[in-house]
């Protein structure tokens, strides 16, 4: 029966830029905001106009599987997120290395990883960034509506930016 | 764990494979047995004092992101509030157009559920390891093929939702009065060609219950099984002709044989429905207000009452499109008659309205109508009072706004499609806790077993969780009689 199924109209590749910036968060969320904020602001920012031809910005609050919609086709992806960990100071933002994160299999498709999704991608040869960079916002306060950014968030909201920077120009140098 | 739970608390937290956070803590005997099982719900609240002092018009957009799973029914909901607070019909056009972007959401929310969150307590088997209970477990079953299959399908859906809502997650198309703008006839074939494809896809989903699901004698008993089956009432609204409808209608109650108790606008819910108040939990317990707060009870003289896809099918005469109906009937008819109490059935009606909307996708993008200029009415009354009512994919869902002249609000009032649940979801996590942990034998199968009963419902707590690194703390904690932690079991 399924081989008599119709192929949805779908295009994995129709990307017109090579690189991806995806802002992750929930804007009424008070700090949660962060990543979108990042993104929308590198958007807007003068210092991002030489990049913005390679560079797609995206704004997203999903998660899990759905992500995968986001990432495929394109050849390389900076996520930007909030975090809310004990482990790292507010006010600044952080790198985490993707090959630092454990192969795991998360219980729900709600919550899969980054590497759950790279390898649902290449298990089922859907085009998968080669390189995917995570910019982090550590925050105070990731869960009250309708709250207004921390301070610290703030300032890491600016460190974020000028990772995200840091890592287009490099990978322009390389691109061109 | 075996007889070192005897007078524990045993805590499932947060539960997996659903929307937004949730916790069950059972509590064990002396014996080892449960004494009683609780369904948590310690999200935050307070989305209803946000919306005061905002624009009626802005709710659609505001309301949609309470989380990034069902954005589109709070969104359908709110705009169908501000219709009636304005007192704006729209035309046909854009009722239309709203019905068929909603029908294309829900054969893909209703697809992700079977495949992604529900799908692997049966697809991949409900006593696999966690390493398999996920979707490449679901793919490593059904085959590389069908799961891109799958996620081709849903990707389509959403770029149509997104082509005409504006955007997937947080649509923006909804206004009083009508839509943002008119469909296409480019829009339109792309909308029949993919019905085309979610009639397929719904047929073949259905045969993939059969063949995994219907022919496993296990599974069979488990939906069938006492632990999961609660006689209670059911609500779900219906057209005209009382059949399942997901964007407009009448909301219809059966009783626990399946007699009309009650048949009612949405506007007149709060005549029908009231809220009952629990200390252990945020969640507000709705009930049938004829029937009073009965506690967590099943039968003709309780007042608890389920939505979601088993209860729309329960509450209603049938399916409006004749593929669904088909479906309808075999399930009717394996599962002795109507209604149907058994809480895991909630994956078999839940594919069924999966067909349904993918035929009513056909219908609405194959009628003229909808490609008109017509698209809205402006609202030109006093706004003051205005309720909307829509089916989300987890059940009724209710928002209820107030305003000043200007149409500023001045209260708002959410009742969800999981609320509506939430007294039934507690009996039957107590029950499957109940039948399924004996004696202190706890083990990681028997909780997923616990947990099954939860997810049978689809229940969505509303948050916009994420995660980097897919390392999601599932802790079960065993706790004495005193509260102290004795155990503590990580299942990541």
């Amino acid at each position: 029966m399924f081989n008599r199924l119709t192929e949805p109209k779908i295009d994995h590749l129709r990307r017109t830029k090579p690189f991806l910036i995806l802002g992750l968060g929930n804007e009424l969320l008070a700090d949660d905001a962060a990543g979108i904020l990042v993104v929308k602001e590198l958007a807007s920012s003068f210092f991002f106009q030489p990049f913005e031809p390679f560079f797609e910005t995206v704004l997203c609050s999903e998660s899990g599987v759905t992500l995968l919609d986001y990432f495929s086709g394109y050849q390389k992806a900076i996520v930007v997120d909030s975090i809310h960990s004990p482990n790292y100071p507010v006010g600044e933002s952080i790198e985490i290395p993707i090959d630092n994160l454990q192969v795991t299999y998360a219980p729900s498709p709600h919550y899969s990883g980054l590497t759950e999704l790279q390898q649902l991608a290449k298990e089922m040869d859907i085009p998968f960034p080669n390189e995917i960079r995570i910019v982090a916002i550590p925050v105070e306060d990731p869960y009250t509506i309708g709250k207004p950014l921390s301070e610290s968030t703030y300032l890491g909201i600016q460190s974020a930016k000028n990772k995200c920077l840091a890592i287009a120009e490099s990978w322009i140098k390389s691109y061109c | 764990m075996g007889a070192s739970n005897m007078g524990k608390t045993v805590t499932i937290d947060p539960i997996t494979r659903l929307e937004g956070h949730g916790k069950i803590e059972i509590f064990l005997d002396d014996s080892g047995n449960v004494e009683r099982a609780y369904m948590q719900v310690p999200e935050l609240r307070g989305f209803e004092q946000f919306a005061v002092g905002r624009p009626a018009e802005d709710m659609p957009q505001i309301t949609s992101r309470i989380c990034g799973v069902c954005p589109t029914a709070h969104h359908m909901a709110a705009t169908k509030c501000v219709d009636h607070l304005y007192r704006v019909d729209p035309p046909s056009t854009a009722k239309k157009i709203r019905e068929l972007i909603y029908s294309t959401f829900f054969v893909e929310d209703h697809a992700l559920h079977f495949y992604f969150l529900g799908g692997p307590d049966f697809v991949v088997g409900p006593t696999a390891s966690k390493a398999e209970r996920n979707i490449l477990g679901v793919i490593g079953k059904v085959g590389v093929e069908v799961g891109k299959h799958v996620i081709a399908v849903r990707k389509q859906l959403r770029e149509l939702i997104s082509l005409s809502g504006g955007k997937v997650v947080h649509p923006v198309f909804g206004l009083p009065g009508g839509v943002a703008k008119p469909l296409t006839k480019e829009d339109q074939k792309k909308f029949q060609d993919a019905a085309k494809v979610a009639i397929e896809f719904g047929l073949f989903t259905l045969q993939v219950f059969r063949d995994i699901v219907l022919k496993n004698s296990a599974y069979v008993d488990a939906i069938l099984s006492d632990g999961f089956t609660h006689k209670t009432y059911y609500m779900g609204m219906v057209d005209a002709n009382k059949k399942v409808n997901f964007y407009d209608g009448y909301l219809r109650v059966v009783d626990p044989n399946g007699n009309e108790f009650a048949y009612f606008p949405n506007q007149d819910y709060l005549d029908h429905i009231a809220e009952h108040v629990e200390p252990w939990s945020y969640m507000k317990f709705t009930y049938l207000k004829k029937n009073g707060w009965t506690g967590f009870t099943e039968g003709n003289l309780s007042g608890v009452y389920a939505v979601a896809p088993l209860a729309r099918l329960n509450a209603s005469l049938g399916m409006a499109t004749p593929k669904a109906q088909e479906a309808h009937d075999e399930m009717y008819s394996t599962l002795k008659g109507k209604p149907v109490h058994h809480t895991l059935a909630n994956h078999w009606a839940r594919l069924i309205e999966l067909l349904y909307a993918a035929e009513r996708m056909d219908e609405l993008a194959n009628d003229d109508e909808i490609v008109g200029s017509n698209y809205r009415t402006i609202p030109t009354n006093i706004p003051k009072e205005g309720v909307g009512v829509v089916e989300a994919p987890r059940g009724t869902l209710i928002h209820h706004y107030k305003s000043d002249e200007r149409g500023i609000l001045t209260g708002a009032s959410l009742i969800v499609a999981t609320q509506n649940n939430a007294a039934r979801i507690a009996m039957s996590v107590d029950k499957a806790a109940k039948t399924l942990i004996k004696n202190g034998v706890v083990n990681d199968g028997l909780l997923n077993q616990v947990e099954m009963a939860f997810r049978a419902y689809d229940p969505c707590y509303g948050c916009a969780t994420h995660t980097l690194n897919g390392e999601i703390p599932i802790v079960i904690t065993i706790r004495n009689q005193k509260g102290e932690i004795v155990q503590q079991i990580n299942r990541t």
